[in-house]
């Protein structure tokens, strides 16, 4: 052993009598009552939430989810009872109430009297949330109360999740059946859309008829227009007609009268025609005569015309020829003999003139009116005879004629008694025909109207027709849009639809990993308690220890040397303390160590630092004040270290300090080292309390040095612990 | 010695010397009825007669005094010891023996204007290098022996404080143990390595406290608080062994409560008497 390794006498002591030996018992076993005593109590207080005994109330009356009855609170009573996630009491409101006033229970959970109902409601009409009420009591436990909101809030998350389950299928049921509506009404859009396709080529036929229409109430308020006009003639006319047909009346009775006068006439007629016939029979002897008569009148005529031309011809000739030879004497020169001829000739002209002789025209006309004599007299022959003839029938037909005249006369009676009906009726047509007439205006102004209505509705049929071309576009949107809408809607099966449930029911799920994991509060504090441990039993070692041991200052050692001397000692002790108590939490408590070496080795550097630390201290500060500083320092480094809660949560005061007090880094060096993902923080740690180690040493050596020299103060303390 | 003392001198302001006498059978009677002499220490050589050779003293001190917080501890002294003598530094529990060996050892600062050469250093200037020639033994709070452990191991301790830090130092067997204590010893038996402290005489264990004091090899010994061996007989043996290492070589300064400490010892030589009659606690000897 090196000189300087030598713990001199310091530990030796110990070695005898039973008291010195428990102290150094005490001083390796007090770390061990802070780390492990602590650890182990603090072990897995979450996993012992099963011996929490907590009321539970269902005062849940139930409901109905469709047509099934729903008992929710009974369902998630028998959740919470079968997971044993606390020491559920089932019990009643009263008792709960009672039991968390007086600690019985430490908080009283209540699934309350509308639980289904509310759960119920998530597919109705007014959805509500359905709540469980926790009442909490801090008096009892303000842990306990934290602890079980904790719980509380895994319960409400596992109830919400499994409840708000069966009302998301719920809904989702819903869902499919709007799908299938959806579809449904897509499929009627579509048959809408073809409906109005029809609709608005029947509203364009309709337009086109209504046009059409429209042309002809034109029309028919034209004819209307006519027929008034004629209906008011006609009822002039039936007027007339009435008066007319009086008039008829009155004329057929006249005429009846005469008719019978007629008979009587006729009859007469008919003597006097019988008398007639038998004195024409001379006047037809005559009429031949006179016919015999002319024929030869017109035979001798005949021959008189023939002769009066043969000599009117000649007489041309003989004064042509005359004619001639007297231009030839002119010419010759014989005027004398020319102007005798032309005398003679002249002379021949007048005697000729004065002769009257009938003209060739004359003659002609003459000759022309001959046949018509001729004619005339077989004419007058015949007539004569027909006369003759004639009058026979005529006394036959007088005759008749009496008979039917008498017949005329009854017929007349009868047509005046008709004419008086004809009247009567023709009265009657003419109100009618004046109410026609009123009538027939009316008809034009209906017709007008009508005309009027048609042409509007013939623009409205046509407006109809575009309206239904809209309707049909809208149709095939609202086909096409239906259609959308169902296939957005999705299509589940009902194990799709199950887990859509569960997805919405709880939408968003925790997937956490970790880098390193400690595995309950134990294992998390651990880093926090073996430095506090460590802290403690270094105070103690230092209680029962020299920090400078006075010995070796009345020696010419070197400071260092003294220091050393008072360190090693503690030292071996320190090195105790973190085997019992790193062997006590391994094996005892269960403390898993991601790296055990890392992890023993970083634990006996807290130690040495802390010891060093509180000997620096007692040495710079004396052995009472020292000790005031190391239990100061302990409280600021409890506070500050964040070794239960995260120092960001503590105040600006606490964060100050934070990483100026080596704790803080030995807790977190310790976090690497038992639970794992060690990285430069560890190595950061071992860096400053390998400095805060190697400082306070050389502080106590330098400080050593000086305390060889001795004050009264330190000869004489006025104060000792 | 709870007595109060307020000396009206003191209350005067009137300087008060320690009277270091020699030869003096009889305590050295208060200062305070004798004529106040002057600030200059008067130092009566313990060789009688004339030096057969120049003195070389160990320590020479002139205005030596310390006063702390709650007033003097002692002085101021006038005091010269010569080299290889045994000097006695007799004063009351309380009166600053302790504080004067400690500040002759180069423990201890003094007042400013004090005058102090030990082994030839200015102190306190030269603190260390006096702190290296000089060692300690017998005082209270200072070179205390673990009661329960062997002497071996004591020795042991202070051998491996003692050699360089490099150095192994072995188990102290009864042989090593001999030769460092021998000289202390003297014809008293040693005790073995294996004895406890506590199972220890008390003059062996004032003895092995002087012996690891010499372990250093010291030019100046001081021994403190001789009276803690209670038995005036066994006291003796004590003073004789401190006797034998003055005559040696090593200048030894050793403290007693008892005023009449020198005149009731038997001495081969009477060794120098340096009484403290001031400081708090200085009564005049009955």
């Amino acid at each position: 052993m090196l000189s300087f390794t030598s713990t001199g006498t310091e530990l030796r002591r110990f070695r005898r009598g039973l008291l010195p030996r428990l102290a150094v018992g005490a001083m390796v076993l007090v770390p061990l009552l802070y780390g492990a005593l602590y650890l182990w109590a603090f072990w897995d207080p979450t996993g012992n939430l099963d011996r929490l005994p907590v009321a539970l109330v269902d005062a849940d009356e139930g409901s109905t989810l469709g047509d099934e009855p729903l008992h929710a609170g009974a369902q998630v009573t028998d959740e919470l009872l079968d997971s044993d996630d606390l020491d559920w009491r089932v019990t009643d409101a009263d008792a709960a109430a009672a039991g968390v006033a007086d600690g019985t229970y430490y908080f009283a959970v209540t699934i309350p009297s509308d639980f289904s109902a509310d759960i119920a409601s998530a597919g109705g009409d007014d959805p509500t949330d359905a709540r469980i009420e926790v009442t909490y009591n801090d008096a009892n436990s303000f842990l306990a109360s934290t602890l079980g909101r904790t719980a509380m809030a895994q319960v409400q998350s596992a109830v919400s999740s499994s409840i708000g389950e069966q009302a998301v299928d719920r809904v989702l049921v819903g869902l499919g059946s709007a799908r299938d509506g959806f579809a449904t009404a897509a499929d009627g859009a579509l048959t809408l859309r073809a409906a109005s396709g029809d609709l608005s080529s029947g509203a364009h036929q309709v337009a086109d008829g209504a046009a059409s229409a429209a042309d002809g109430a034109s029309r028919l308020a034209d004819g209307s227009q006519t027929l008034a006009a004629g209906t008011d003639s006609l009822a002039g006319g039936a007027t007339q007609l009435a008066s007319g047909a009086a008039t008829l009346s009155d004329g057929a009775g006249r005429t009846a009268t005469g008719a019978a006068s007629l008979a009587d006439g006729a009859g007469r007629l008919a003597q006097g025609a019988q008398d007639a016939v038998s004195s024409t029979v001379p006047l037809v002897d005559g009429a031949e005569a006179v016919s015999a008569g002319v024929d030869e009148l017109a035979a001798s005529t005949r021959t008189n015309a023939a002769a009066s031309q043969t000599l009117t011809a000649a007489l041309r000739t003989l004064q042509a020829s005359l004619t001639t030879v007297a231009q030839q004497n002119a010419q010759a020169g014989d005027l004398a003999t020319a102007g005798g001829i032309q005398q003679a000739l002249t002379t021949l002209g007048t005697t000729v003139e004065g002769l009257h002789l009938p003209t060739a025209a004359e003659q002609q006309a003459a000759l022309g009116r001959l046949p018509a004599l001729e004619q005339g007299a077989r004419d007058l022959s015949a007539g004569a005879a027909d006369l003759h003839a004639g009058l026979g029938t005529l006394a036959g037909k007088a005759g008749e004629l009496a008979s039917g005249a008498s017949q005329v006369a009854d017929g007349t009676q009868q047509v005046a008694a008709g004419a008086s009906q004809l009247a009567d009726g023709a009265g009657t047509l003419s109100g009618g025909a004046t109410q026609l007439r009123s009538g027939s205006h009316d008809l034009a102004d209906g017709a007008a109207e009508l005309a009027g209505g048609t042409t509007t509705l013939a623009q409205g049929a046509g407006q109809v027709a575009d309206g239904t071309d809209q309707v049909g576009d809208g149709a095939q949107q609202l086909a096409d849009g239906l259609e959308d809408g169902a296939a957005q809607i999705p299509d589940d099966s009902d194990a799709t639809r199950a887990d859509r449930a569960e997805v919405l029911a709880s939408p968003v799920a925790l997937d956490s990993s970790d880098v390193a994991r400690a595995e309950g509060f134990g294992e998390g504090f651990a880093p926090f308690f073996i430095p506090l441990a460590l802290f403690v039993g270094a105070l103690i070692t230092w209680l029962l220890l020299r920090p400078v041991p006075t010995r070796a200052l009345g020696t010419p050692a070197a400071g260092w040397r003294t220091a050393a001397a008072g360190f090693l000692p503690a030292l071996a002790i320190g090195v105790a303390q973190v085997a019992v108590m790193l062997g006590v939490i391994h094996w005892g408590v269960g403390l898993q160590l991601d790296t055990a070496v890392g992890t023993i080795a970083f634990t006996l550097l807290v130690a040495a630092t802390f010891l060093a630390l509180q000997q620096m201290l007692m040495a710079v500060l004396g052995p009472a004040a020292g000790k005031v500083a190391v239990l100061a320092l302990l409280m600021l480094q409890l506070a500050s270290s964040g070794g239960t809660y995260p120092v960001e949560t503590t105040p600006a005061f606490f964060r100050a300090i934070h990483p100026l007090l080596p704790m803080s880094y030995a807790v977190t060096g310790l976090r690497q080292t038992i639970t794992g993902g060690a990285d430069g923080r560890l190595w950061l740690s071992v860096a400053v309390l390998g400095a805060v180690l190697v400082g306070s040493l050389a502080i106590t050596s330098w400080r050593a040095g000086r305390l060889r020299t001795w004050t009264l103060a330190r000869l004489h303390p006025a104060l000792s612990i | 010695m709870t007595t109060p003392h307020d000396h009206p001198q003191r209350a005067s302001g009137a300087p008060r010397h320690h009277r270091t006498t020699t030869t003096s059978p009889l305590p050295t009677t208060a200062p305070t009825a004798a004529p106040a002499p002057t600030s200059t220490a008067t130092v009566a050589d313990a060789s009688p007669g004339a030096d057969p050779a120049p003195t070389v003293l160990a320590v020479h001190a002139e205005q030596l005094r310390l006063h702390g917080r709650r007033g003097v501890v002692y002085g101021p002294v006038d005091l010269e010891v010569p080299t290889g003598t045994l000097a006695v530094v007799q004063g009351p529990q309380g009166g600053g023996r302790s504080s004067l060996l400690l500040t002759l050892a180069g423990r201890m600062v003094p007042d400013d204007g004090s005058r102090l050469t030990v082994l030839g250093e200015p102190l306190p200037r030269r603190r260390t290098a006096v702190q290296r020639r000089a060692a300690l033994a017998g005082f209270a709070g200072i070179d205390d022996l673990d009661e329960s452990v062997s002497v071996g191991d004591v020795v042991r301790e202070r051998l491996a404080w003692l050699s360089p830090w490099y150095r192994r130092t072995p188990r102290v067997d009864q042989g090593t143990f001999a030769r460092l204590a021998g000289p202390v010893f003297g014809e008293r038996p040693l005790p073995r390595t294996s004895t406890l402290v506590w199972d220890l005489d008390e003059v062996d264990a004032m003895l092995l406290r002087v012996a690891l004091a010499t372990a250093q090899h010291p030019d100046l010994l001081v021994v403190d608080d001789v009276d803690q061996v209670h038995d005036s007989r066994r006291r003796q043996t004590v003073w004789t062994r401190l006797e034998a290492l003055a005559a040696a070589g090593t200048t030894v300064v050793a403290s007693v409560a008892s005023l009449d400490e020198v005149a009731r010892m038997q001495w081969a030589t009477l060794p120098q008497q340096i009484t403290l009659a001031t400081g708090p606690h200085a009564v005049p000897a009955a």
